[in-house]
């Protein structure tokens, strides 16, 4: 069904001498569950767990392709931005800004849905710090925000009839109390 | 090699389900600039209808449990306590005994205030953002709560009337004179659930203790007369397992207990601990072995006979020996092992004062003048932390909030 990718491609981008270095630069090839495929550098497919186990534990030559029927590429592309940007910020002294800007800009345009898509996904590949960061940027979503927005935020429905409501709710009062609107 | 993005649209990024592959579809290749434009256009092979009905798999809890795990061990208590409100399926998890545990041993220690002056409530107070915040920030907000502190309501039984005499893994155990007779309790404040246990025949005041083994995974008081004088063969020590309402007396004390009928058994790793003296002039701490249900003595601390009270201290056993003003406190860094114990700082000008909590920042807790302080150890400077609403006398219970139930703990 997927057809793989022309490798000859991937030498006319730039002309002189550094398309030669990229000529050494070895590449692992994944493919994912909608049939594309990707080229990623090799330290950045070092960061994904189960491609660095899959490639070198079994010692796979790199001319196979992996496939990863539980990633679709849409996420694929993320989880390769991410540790794209994590490689080169582990080469600088003073990052954390720059991290920051990144970290916010990366989850900004993804909605609740597709984040919880995408740490299942950081779970599945074994990249821990996009996991725990993943983690946090949804728990950065719940936190602070009442029971109706959590709902409406997971698209939870409440399953709740009143009687028990109010009895889950006595159970601890003081959690309902005191809320700051406008923290929303 | 993978490209960056560029031209990030503003619009959400949905999920593409159900993307057909048809002969227009280009794969990528070296060259080719990944876009989310290009992404987006490939989209339209997806029907707006279909969105809906893939929304029950974006369902949080159809991810797996330690991944949920992960999000709410980083929610603030308050708010997971409302998060069982969401629907049944989250009440379900909050309460299950394996994810209430695991939540547990990834939840911080807090600081339960109890207010003796008014009303007896109980406040948690998150002492590593009070202790954090900017003042800037601080001043700015309008003076109503303060969200580092909690109080928690909903004691319906006024049990927090009563002395907090032992606190272990979020449980609370309480000591109830009013209404005669006399009455225990094991509490927790955040599911609000109590369980009164059966009272012992002790006619008059005791020492205390609220222990847990993890070896077989049970909730035990421990209980002996005070004040503990007399001949030796008088001072019986009564144990109960929690769950099982029996009282059973497991021999004599052995040695004489110091310090006031107060003197709450302080509980670390298995180990209930007060300082006792086993003859005269021979002070030492002796640890309650809740497992096996004997005491120990622990290799004594060389000025161990100024000391009354045993502490924590940053996970360690400790005691705090004040000297003209200065507080030194020392730990036990290797537990039982004899020399261990280490003088692991000092606080100055720290006459009236007392110390709360060792920070994340290495910093002291301190309470001086019924406000809260931290103590710096490098600049040896104190720094007032403003905190709103602070009742003005309290007994501080360091206290790991937990949604553990009752059920789970209680075994026959």
């Amino acid at each position: 069904m997927s057809t793989s990718t022309d490798n000859n491609a991937s030498i006319t981008q730039e002309s002189g001498p550094s398309a030669a270095v990229q000529d050494i630069q070895k590449k692992i090839v994944v493919r994912t569950a909608d049939g594309e495929v990707f080229n990623l550098k090799e330290e950045v497919a070092m960061e994904i767990d189960i491609i660095k186990t899959f490639f070198q534990e079994d010692s796979i030559s790199y001319e196979t392709v992996m496939p990863l029927p539980n990633v679709e590429g849409w996420e694929m592309v993320k989880v390769i931005e991410y540790c794209t940007k994590h490689v080169e910020l582990k080469h600088k002294v003073d990052g954390y800004k720059e991290r920051k800007a990144f970290q916010a800009l990366f989850v900004q345009n993804l909605s609740t849905k597709s984040l919880l898509a995408l740490t299942n996904t950081a779970n599945y590949l074994e990249v821990k710090y996009l996991l725990d960061f993943l983690c946090q940027a949804v728990s950065e979503q719940i936190k602070n925000k009442d029971v109706d927005y959590v709902r409406e935020l997971f698209g939870v429905e409440n399953d709740f009839n009143d009687e028990e409501y109010e009895q889950v709710k006595a159970e601890a009062p003081w959690a309902h109390e005191n809320l700051n609107n406008d923290l929303h | 090699m993978a490209r960056k993005l560029s031209n990030v649209s503003n619009e959400k990024l949905e999920p593409p389900k159900n993307r057909k592959l048809t002969s227009t579809t280009q794969f990528p290749t070296a060259t080719d600039h990944r876009t989310l434009t290009s992404l987006q256009t490939k989209n339209t092979d997806i029907p707006p209808n279909q969105e809906d009905e893939v929304e029950e798999e974006h369902h949080i809890l159809r991810l797996p449990n330690r991944i949920v795990l992960e999000f709410f061990c980083k929610i603030p208590t308050k708010w997971l306590a409302q998060c069982k409100c969401v629907c049944k399926s989250w009440r379900r998890l909050l309460s299950d005994p394996h994810f209430t545990k695991s939540l547990l041993s990834r939840t911080p220690t807090y600081l339960l205030l109890r207010d003796t002056c008014y009303l007896k409530s109980l406040v948690i107070f998150d002492f590593e953002k009070a202790s954090d915040r900017n003042m800037f920030e601080f001043w700015d907000r309008p003076k109503t709560e303060d969200d580092c502190l909690t109080k928690l309501s909903g004691d319906r039984n006024a049990l927090i009337s009563g002395q907090v005499i032992g606190s272990c893994n979020g449980f609370l155990c309480i000591y109830n004179d009013w209404p005669n007779p006399w009455r225990l309790y094991i509490y927790n404040p955040i599911t609000g659930e109590s369980l009164t246990l059966p009272t012992p025949e002790m006619k008059c005041s005791f020492f205390c203790g609220l222990g847990y083994s993890p070896i077989s995974d049970v909730y035990k008081i421990v209980m002996f007369k005070y004040p503990s004088e007399g001949p030796t063969n008088k001072r019986e020590v009564k144990v109960m397992t929690v769950g099982s309402g029996v009282w059973r007396t497991i021999g004599d004390l052995g040695f004489n207990v110091l310090g006031d009928a107060d003197s709450k058994g302080v509980y670390l790793n298995g180990f209930l601990h007060w300082i006792g003296e086993s003859c005269k002039d021979s002070v030492s701490i002796f640890a309650f072995d809740v497992e096996n249900e004997r005491f120990q003595e622990l290799p004594p601390h060389p000025s161990a006979l100024k000391i009354k009270t045993v502490e924590i201290f940053n996970g360690w056993l400790s005691i705090f020996l004040r000297r003209r003003g200065v507080i030194s406190v020392w730990v036990m860094k290797d537990y039982g092992v004899e020399g261990s114990w280490t003088k692991e700082l000092e606080i100055e000008k720290a006459s009236d004062s007392r110390v709360l909590m060792s920070t994340n920042k290495g910093q002291v807790l301190m309470l001086r003048d019924w406000e809260i302080h931290t103590y710096d150890l490098g600049t040896k400077r104190y720094k007032w932390v403003p905190v709103n609403g602070l009742p003005l006398v309290f007994q501080e219970i360091a206290h790991t909030p937990s949604f553990v139930l009752l059920k789970d703990i209680i075994k026959g």
